[in-house]
């Protein structure tokens, strides 16, 4: 398999009033051709913005501050991080080889234009196409991702459609000039329980009929295991574990994924008493604890160690990584 | 739509009742008519009243009636297209409005585009460089203008051009034209003189219009459609015209609906101190002297144009925006 993605070093801070926002802060990850990135996380743990960073389309205040994200199409590469956000190279990239789906399917639309002409434009710019014949390729996408009467709904204004069809034209849009990369940003998050399940559904039978590679961004762990080949845990703007979902899931490294894991409800499992939640509450970024960013919160927490210093990631083999004392042992490597 | 249209049509012809025959109980308010005024004067002037003469007058115009009488009388008249005679200038109505409502329409219409066009170059740079030094000046530039009275910029243009160009800026046409029949001339001579009145009465509006369309388009610009688009890849351009600005300037399209009456009924003073041959002065002077016909027939008519005007910006605003429906 072949890397069409490197993020290596990325950090993206936010210049504001009250202080610099690391946001991103020093994250790195790999995405193989045709495989599933899931990025998981509390809300402000940075993986919106780290999404955004890799269309360069942070918000404003914002920027990358340093790191490489390198985008690989054949044996050309390009570094993305170092394109002018305004500029005409990263146009070629934004839509055409990597697209992005976000979170509110409601919004995500401008109001004022029909979805067909909408994913119309898509077509139009990157693969300048007339409008009859985008018209045409954009009923087909719709017909694809399952909008139900696509000749009528391409007409139809965002406002007409249900929350569960945006977010299907959405995706629609997104693939319609077949990208290599999708960047999901929470894309079932504000949808009912039993359309998040039929929109999961479809980006795995659209990932494999097209051989599209995904980064789907998440709080959800359920989302992760349905969908996800590697994960990356992220908590406070830095990456703390790193693996392959399975043993993710079954051997999980840091005690923030272990907490988080244990954080769901599962059929079937005997309840004893109330669901364990994580003690605290993540830090301000601004103000954050000494040591490991963790630590505050952390049932492994040793004294003296923790909240010394930062830890490394360190692997504990090959494909496994976590930003975390013990693995390996506590003072393996120290 | 066509439905909303009709609808909308006949639900005019009603308002248009109220407002006629509201105006016309205004005008007849003070106390006594345009025979009491007149006599005054003639008195004031020392010139003997014929009070048969006087008498006869109240009769011919059914002054002696009661209100609703009078009303009826003129309104049945009015619809059809005869608006009665203006005691003062001792004309037909329909002689001395139509060429000052003409001026008055002309007027608004430029003004609103000069506001258009001023207030969406103005209005688009603020937003998009907001907190620039451009920004500040544009911002304060609009407060001055939103704070000083027309009449004030009026004054000030007039003095500043007479002081210091040694030219006369008053008024709609230089002295040769102002008695000419309408030729191209007198059209080319009238434009030159347009831009003041557009500018002086524009100011303002201009103004209020910038500070909407700043705030409108920097609510639009966080919107997340704009974060779509904007990972779609398209030119910065297009990015910014189709999606946040397309968006904000709706408000633009509701001032069609207000331009007119604001016009006339906010800028009479502005009009009296530049003595452009609008409807404002005229109408100002009708009340004074209780030429009721006269009175009468301008807030006719340009309530008819006000309602034909909130028609169109109500009918622009559907057009703009899918999510307002009629049906």
């Amino acid at each position: 398999m072949q890397k069409i993605l490197e993020i290596d070093g990325l950090k993206t801070y936010f210049f504001t009033d009250s202080g610099v926002v690391r946001a991103v802060d020093d994250v790195g990850l790999d995405v193989q051709e045709g495989s599933v990135v899931g990025v998981v996380g509390e809300s402000g743990c940075g993986k919106t913005v780290m999404a955004r960073s890799i269309l360069n389309i942070i918000e404003k205040g914002g920027r990358i501050v340093s790191g490489r994200i390198v985008y690989h199409k054949g044996a050309e590469t390009v570094d993305i991080a170092s394109l002018k956000p305004t500029g005409a190279a990263i146009k070629r990239i934004r839509g055409r080889e990597i697209a992005m789906i976000f979170q509110e399917p409601m919004t995500s639309f401008s109001p004022v234009y029909t979805i067909g002409n909408q994913i119309m434009e898509m077509l139009m710019v990157h693969r300048r196409l007339g409008a009859t014949e985008a018209r045409r390729m954009a009923t087909e996408m719709l017909t694809r991702v399952g909008m139900s009467k696509p000749e009528q709904r391409i007409d139809e204004y965002p406002h007409q459609l249900s929350g569960g069809m945006r977010q299907r034209a959405m995706i629609a849009m997104a693939l319609s000039c077949d990208p290599r990369l999708l960047i999901a940003d929470e894309p079932t998050t504000a949808l009912d329980v039993t359309i998040q399940s039929q929109i999961i559904e479809l980006l795995k039978r659209l990932q494999q009929e097209l051989s599209t590679s995904i980064i789907m961004i998440t709080h959800d762990l359920g989302v992760i295991a349905e969908i996800a080949d590697e994960v990356v845990v992220m908590y406070l703007g830095k990456v703390v574990e790193q693996a392959p979902v399975r043993k993710l899931f079954r051997d999980p490294l840091h005690p923030y994924t272990s907490a988080l894991l244990r954080s769901i409800p599962r059929l079937g499992r005997k309840v004893e008493g109330r669901l364990p939640s994580i003690k605290g509450t993540i830090p301000d970024v601004r103000d954050l604890p000494p040591g490991c960013y963790f630590h505050p919160r952390c049932e492994s927490f040793i004294p003296g160690v923790c909240d010394a210093a930062l830890p490394e990631l360190r692997a504990a083999d090959d494909d496994h990584r976590a930003r975390c004392v013990l693995v390996n042992g506590v003072n393996a490597d120290d | 739509m066509l439905g909303f249209l009709v609808r909308r049509i006949l639900q005019m012809i009603p308002v248009l009742i109220a407002i006629s025959a509201l105006t016309f109980a205004i005008i007849q308010l003070p106390p006594g008519d345009y025979l009491t005024t007149y006599m005054a004067e003639l008195q004031m002037t020392g010139e003997a009243i014929h009070e048969a003469e006087i008498e006869a007058l109240r009769q011919r115009y059914g002054l002696d009636r009661p209100i609703l009488v009078q009303y009826t009388m003129w309104i049945t008249r009015a619809v059809r297209g005869d608006l009665g005679v203006s005691f003062e200038y001792n004309l037909p109505v329909s002689v001395l409005i139509w060429e000052r409502i003409g001026l008055t329409v002309v007027i608004s219409v430029l003004t609103l585009l000069f506001t258009w066009v001023v207030s969406f170059a103005v209005g688009v740079y603020s937003a998009t460089r907001q907190y620039s030094i451009g920004d500040y000046l544009a911002t304060f530039a609009g407060f001055l203008g939103l704070a000083t009275p027309n009449f004030m910029i009026a004054l000030i243009l007039m003095y500043a051009a007479n002081r210091f160009f040694g030219q006369s800026i008053g008024g709609l046409f230089s002295p040769a034209y102002v008695d000419e029949p309408w030729s191209f001339a007198k059209f080319v001579d009238m434009m030159g003189h347009m831009w003041v009145p557009v500018v002086v009465i524009g100011t303002s509006g201009t103004a209020a219009l910038i500070r909407v369309l700043r705030a409108n388009l920097l609510d639009e610009l966080n919107k997340p459609y704009v974060v779509t688009a904007k990972a779609k890849g398209i030119s910065e351009f297009r990015l910014l015209f189709k999606y946040p600005v397309r968006v904000a300037i709706i408000p633009f399209l509701a001032t069609v609906g207000w331009t007119l009456p604001l016009i006339i009924s906010g800028e009479t003073i502005t009009s009296v101190v530049l003595g452009l041959p609008t409807a404002g002065p005229l109408l100002l002077r009708s009340l004074q002297t209780q030429d009721m016909f006269l009175a009468g027939s301008f807030i006719l008519i340009l309530s008819v144009l006000t309602l034909i005007g909130t028609l169109i910006s109500d009918l622009l605003l559907a057009w703009a925006d899918p999510r307002i429906r009629y049906e």
